[in-house]
């Protein structure tokens, strides 16, 4: 989640929506110290690319498929992802669709969560919320304050505050569901 | 090549939002709906129908007979039929044996017979038809429009298309669908400017050719859409003040999608250059104002990047029961919690895909 906060403070610097992330295949056994390595990262790229749909995962999904091709979707299968905030239900889809189902993120995202916040996209998604999520926190509120200061009161109603449990996300909070 | 007049879509609405649109059609047509919900109430006969406007006055100015703000569809005053005694709602009432007077409305005892519990429909009427017809069954009730509906945002409301709109809507799903269809069927889709009537992107399924996930018809057609805009706004910028580095990178891959685009514009022998008439890419926020017509429903990934792209309108041809976004197994455009929210039509009666 450090490599994921680095991505997003890159993406601060560029002026963009701070969300960074990271795919990690693990080796080893679970639990032991196992060996991590970063498949590939990225961070929020909409302003830049004058496109809505630039997101961190996108981005970092695009990265590795530019960079080895279709055995990508392979090597995302058994990669587990690290983001500072809910994927939102664009990203939710787009997991499903290369079959990432860990899923660990800081905080939530009441205004476009793909995760539980606003629908589950993935109910078979084995998610883990609220990790460093103060951190994901207050680095966006880094960038409403510098981009938007007015808006700074409506960022508590889109970035909720750390979830407790990840109990809560596991709950389907919508009347459609995705299956 | 059908008739215009063939062209007939269906709004893809709320469950909530079509429940009601189907219980308003039901009303109008002079059938049966399903009944309100009732609550109880206290009524009483006037004894002299002159003292009317006293009574009312009385019951404005006491604060134990005020109706509640969602009872604003209920009549105070019920004129029975054939010039038949004036009945007044009093105030609601909890306890069906309870039959005192309202506290503070004594003084009016001996204007009015003895207090009655009644039921009257604490739901709000959706038509006329409805309003009528809960009035000759329980008490009278308004038809007040503005009430009627759910509270919806703009994007929410129901839509009618106007001719011309249906014109230029079945005109662009007739051309997806044809994409689709010399192309093994696979998932096609175009981004339209409807003022200028031209086709912004063009993109079908890449999924296979790329082997890549994501690649979906609508992203694909998305992605080439911004990197369009992106491109002219770029060399409009160039024109003026020297780039900054950093947009190279983007102006790189905004020009790869475009020449994705610009192939698939000279396969299917229709060329679209940089100068869209009417259509300012320089002024355009991602796909504002722009409409999407899609070949098949789209997938929750492509439904939500229609939505982050802030699309005026989504047309589709056939329904993705296993997992469509915008009415099958979701409806993401009208989610209340999602800060923006477009319109979806598809057809009416959805024919089988053309072979
Ligand atoms: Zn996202
Ligand atoms: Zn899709």
């Amino acid at each position: 989640m450090r490599a994921a906060l680095a991505e997003g403070e890159a993406a601060l610097a560029r002026r963009e929506v701070p969300i960074g992330c990271v795919f990690v295949v693990r080796q080893g056994e679970e639990n032991v110290a196992a060996e991590e390595t970063v498949l590939t990262s990225g961070g929020n790229e909409t302003n830049e690319e004058a496109n809505a749909t630039r997101h961190a995962e996108i981005v970092a999904i695009d990265r590795l498929f530019a960079r080895v091709g279709p055995s990508a979707k392979d090597l995302l299968a058994s990669s587990e992802l690290f983001v500072t905030c809910e994927p939102c239900i664009m990203c939710a889809g787009a997991l499903r669709e290369v079959g990432v189902r860990k899923i660990t993120f800081g905080c939530g995202n009441d205004k476009f969560g793909g995760c539980g916040s606003v629908i589950t996209v993935d109910p078979d998604a084995d998610l883990r919320a609220g990790l460093l999520a103060d951190e994901a926190v207050s680095l966006l509120q880094k960038f409403y304050q510098r981009e938007n200061p007015q808006s700074r009161d409506t960022l508590a109603a889109k970035f909720s505050a750390p979830s407790p449990s990840p109990t809560k996300v596991d709950q389907d909070v919508s009347a459609d569901t995705l299956s | 090549m059908p008739d215009a007049n063939d062209d007939d879509f269906r709004q893809v609405l709320s469950r909530e939002h079509e429940a009601l649109e189907k219980r308003r059609r039901r009303a109008a047509a002079g059938l049966e709906t399903a009944p309100p919900k009732l609550r109880l109430a206290l009524c009483a006969t006037l004894l002299d129908k002159r003292d009317t406007g006293i009574l009312l006055r009385a019951l404005r100015e006491t604060p134990s007979c005020a109706l509640p703000e969602d009872l604003a569809h209920l009549r105070r005053i019920f004129k029975t039929p054939n010039d038949g005694p004036v009945k007044l709602l009093l105030c609601c009432s909890e306890n069906p044996n309870d039959c005192t007077l309202p506290q503070g409305l004594e003084a009016m005892r001996d204007k009015l017979g003895d207090p009655e519990v009644i039921e009257i429909p604490e739901s709000t009427p959706v038509s006329y038809e409805e309003a009528r017809s809960w009035t000759m069954r329980y008490w009278p009730v308004n038809f007040i429009k503005s009430r009627a509906g759910l509270s919806l945002k703009p994007g929410l409301q129901v839509l009618d298309l106007t001719q011309s709109d249906r014109v230029q809507a079945g005109k662009y799903l007739r051309q997806v669908t044809a994409l689709s269809a010399s192309h093994q069927g696979k998932d096609a889709a175009l981004i339209v400017e409807p003022n200028a009537d031209v086709v912004v992107a063009k993109s079908l399924d890449t999924t296979t050719e790329e082997g890549h996930p994501l690649r979906h018809a609508a992203m694909n057609c998305i992605n080439s859409t911004c990197a369009r805009i992106l491109q002219t706004r770029l060399s409009k910028q160039a024109d003026a003040v020297p780039s900054p580095a950093s947009a190279a990178g983007s102006r790189k891959r905004a020009k790869l999608d475009e020449e994705k685009h610009d192939s698939l514009a000279k396969e299917t022998g229709d060329l679209e250059n940089d100068d869209f008439p009417g259509f300012d890419p320089v002024n355009t926020y991602l796909c504002t104002g722009l409409d999407a017509y899609l070949s098949m429903e789209p997938c929750p990934m492509c439904a939500m990047a229609l939505l982050h792209s802030r699309v005026r309108r989504v047309f589709y041809a056939s329904p993705n029961p296993r997992r469509g976004a915008l009415g099958s197994c979701a409806r993401i455009h009208c989610h209340e919690q999602l800060n923006h929210h477009f319109q979806v039509f598809t057809c009416a009666d959805p024919k089988p895909k053309e072979s």
